[in-house]
């Protein structure tokens, strides 16, 4: 039976074929060689459409969670278990990487795709410099950690242009004094203000992932939108690629309370040359989206449990801004505080005391 | 400008509007009434007691009251008052040492004016401000005998604290103990060193979490913000008034006395 998955194999020796960050081209993990992303598109063009019409394996009511989809590997025949939404990975049995053209057909298709510029190297040494010097961290995490199981992500994101409207009402007060023989005569005015304005807004983004926190994607930003380019799964190779599963629609809700705050900020800034400016009632903005484009954003991750928590962390996969969060550990929290407090104390109390 | 008149020459017309008093010599009086608040008695007794404090602890003690000092083209009551003093040689011993209480009851201003280095060690910028407030309330329901009667008695005690090496100055202005410095130097150092820690203990916890949600989409903002409306409309305006008070130059919060280059020190205001 025809599978529905793809694995990019070097045409020279079958090996794996992954993007290389920086030659931007695929190369073969066995013989080296490096083909550009137009070659391998062209090379596996029809197999990509094979997979596309290739028929789902079926399962019993009740034998597969709703939520996963089964997939067979066509290098080694393992049967491949991943995420509805998955769309590229590899397979844990032969490692070859695996595309699944299907998940980006149709309205799953990504305008865009901005290609790793980090390559896993760089990441793994950006989370121990992420680590370094975290008196709070505890000893125990980082031993743990398995820094070697970051992965490459391509993350779906939704881009959002257009024009900003925002009609704004406002109160501000100006005071001043002068002097008249032994009278001092201050004068208070009150003005009534209207503010209206309109302004370009040019992709903003939201990700259309339910997997990943918003805090994550939002810290990471901003992505350097001069390297995107058309999408091709030429890229993915040696990356996981989720397909997205909150659709423009749903998603441009964040964009917009994003997008309110700025115009509301902008209105508020023009209210120069008033001591205090107090806002009547609530702004408003009205958004209209011009343009909604669907990109694939590349993500350093690794999720790390502690203690019964996860801890995420996050790198952008072209700038290497890296967030993430940290346990805290109490005993070397006090252990600190103490320190400093003892310093502190001494330090002062001895400089006092031969002062005074 | 106005003319100003000799103060020497003010002296002269005010010992002569003095009513039945002869001076033992050319020595300025105690007390001056030009201003005719005074009953002879009142006087009297007032009088007898600045000579006595006076002598007692060899620094003259002045009441001066004029009708206004406008009339002697002053308008800022120190500069009046300190001319008083200087150009009639007011003051005791070898650096003439006093305190003069001048009211000028047209504009109902007073200073205390001291001079002399004993004078200025007993009556320190906080010391003429309490001596005020012995004296103010009296002046302000004008009772006049009352109030020079308790400048008389507060002069007395504050020269007495004086002599015993303890001059009325801001509480803390004295040099203290080694428990007093221990236990203030470890009360500020815990103090201080609980605030650090806890500061340094809450950065240490905030580097440990960096994920925040985006507020704004200002880095997605092309261009200029064009507007299309800009009203400012004035819908209101509101005018106060307020009277300025002569400057009152009291004591600081370190103590000690604020002395002028000629000597001086004031305190002044309004009754």
């Amino acid at each position: 039976m025809a599978s529905q998955v793809t694995n990019y194999k070097c045409p020279s020796c079958g090996g794996p074929l992954r993007f290389d960050e920086a030659l931007g081209k695929l190369q073969c993990d066995f013989c080296g060689s490096v083909f550009t992303t137009a070659e391998v598109e062209a090379m596996f063009q029809q197999a990509d459409e094979a997979a596309s019409q290739a028929k789902e394996k079926e399962y019993s009511a009740g034998e597969l969670d709703p939520d996963l989809r089964a997939y067979s590997c066509p290098s080694c025949g393992a049967e491949l278990i991943m995420d509805a939404t998955t769309a590229a990975g590899s397979c844990p049995y032969c490692a070859n990487p695996t595309i699944i053209p299907t998940q980006f057909e149709g309205e799953f298709k990504p305008d865009y795709i901005i290609p790793f510029k980090f390559d896993k190297e760089a990441a793994k040494d950006a989370l121990r410099k992420h680590y370094k010097g975290k008196k709070l961290l505890p000893k125990a995490f980082s031993d743990e950690n398995h820094i070697e199981e970051i992965k490459g992500v391509y993350v779906p994101f939704w881009l959002y242009s257009g024009r900003a409207y925002g009609d704004m009402s406002a109160r501000g007060t100006r005071t001043y004094s002068q002097r008249s023989g032994r009278e001092e005569i201050t004068t208070t005015e009150t003005y009534r203000l209207h503010r209206t304005g309109d302004v370009n807004f040019d992709r903003i983004p939201v990700d259309g992932s339910t997997k990943m926190p918003d805090a994550h994607m939002d810290s990471i930003e901003p992505f350097n939108y001069g390297e995107l380019k058309p999408f091709s799964k030429a890229y993915l190779p040696g990356f996981m690629a989720e397909k997205y599963d909150v659709d423009a629609n749903h998603a441009s809700e964040r964009s917009e309370s994003r997008l309110r705050a700025s115009v509301i900020e902008a209105l508020e800034e023009s209210c120069r040359g008033y001591g205090a400016v107090t806002i009547d009632g609530s702004p408003s903005v009205r958004m209209d989206v011009t343009n909604v484009e669907y990109a694939m954003l590349p993500v350093w991750m690794l999720a790390t449990r502690w203690r019964d928590q996860v801890f995420l962390f996050a790198m952008n996969g072209q700038t290497g801004q890296l967030i993430g969060d940290l346990p805290v550990d109490k005993g070397r929290f006090w252990v600190q505080t103490l320190i400093t407090f003892g310093a502190v104390f001494a330090a002062i109390a001895a400089a006092g005391f031969f002062l005074m | 400008m106005k003319k100003r008149f000799s103060v020497a020459l003010l002296t002269l017309l005010l010992v002569l509007s003095c009513t039945a008093f002869a001076f033992a010599d050319d020595a300025f009086p105690f007390v001056v009434d030009q201003a005719d608040i005074l009953t002879m008695d009142e006087y009297n007794a007032l009088y007898d007691k600045a000579e006595q404090i006076s002598a007692k602890h060899n620094v003259g003690v002045y009441i001066v009251l004029v009708d206004d000092m406008a009339n002697w083209g002053y308008y800022d009551i120190e500069e009046f008052t300190q001319d008083l003093f200087e150009q009639n040689g007011c003051g005791l011993g070898a650096d003439r040492d006093g305190i003069m209480l001048c009211l000028s009851m047209g504009g109902r201003d007073y200073d205390l004016d001291a001079h002399g280095n004993y004078a200025n060690y007993s009556f320190t910028d906080y010391g003429k401000e309490k001596l005020a407030g012995v004296f103010l309330d009296d002046f302000r329901n004008n009772a006049w005998y009352e109030g020079f009667d308790d400048y008389l008695d507060k002069c007395d005690s504050m020269l007495i604290q004086a002599a015993n090496g303890d001059p009325l100055d801001v509480p803390g202005s004295k040099p203290m103990t080694t428990e007093q410095k221990a236990g203030a130097a470890t009360g500020i150092g815990g103090v201080i060193a609980a605030i650090v820690s806890s500061i340094r203990g809450l950065i240490l916890k905030n580097s440990m979490k960096t994920a925040r949600e985006a507020t704004n989409a200002n880095r997605y903002i092309s261009g200029q913000v064009h507007f299309t409306n800009m009203d400012n409309i004035l819908i209101d305006r509101h005018v106060s008034r307020r009277i300025i008070e002569s400057s009152s130059r009291s004591g600081g919060g370190g103590g000690g006395t604020t002395v002028n280059s000629a000597g001086h020190s004031h305190h002044s205001g309004k009754f």
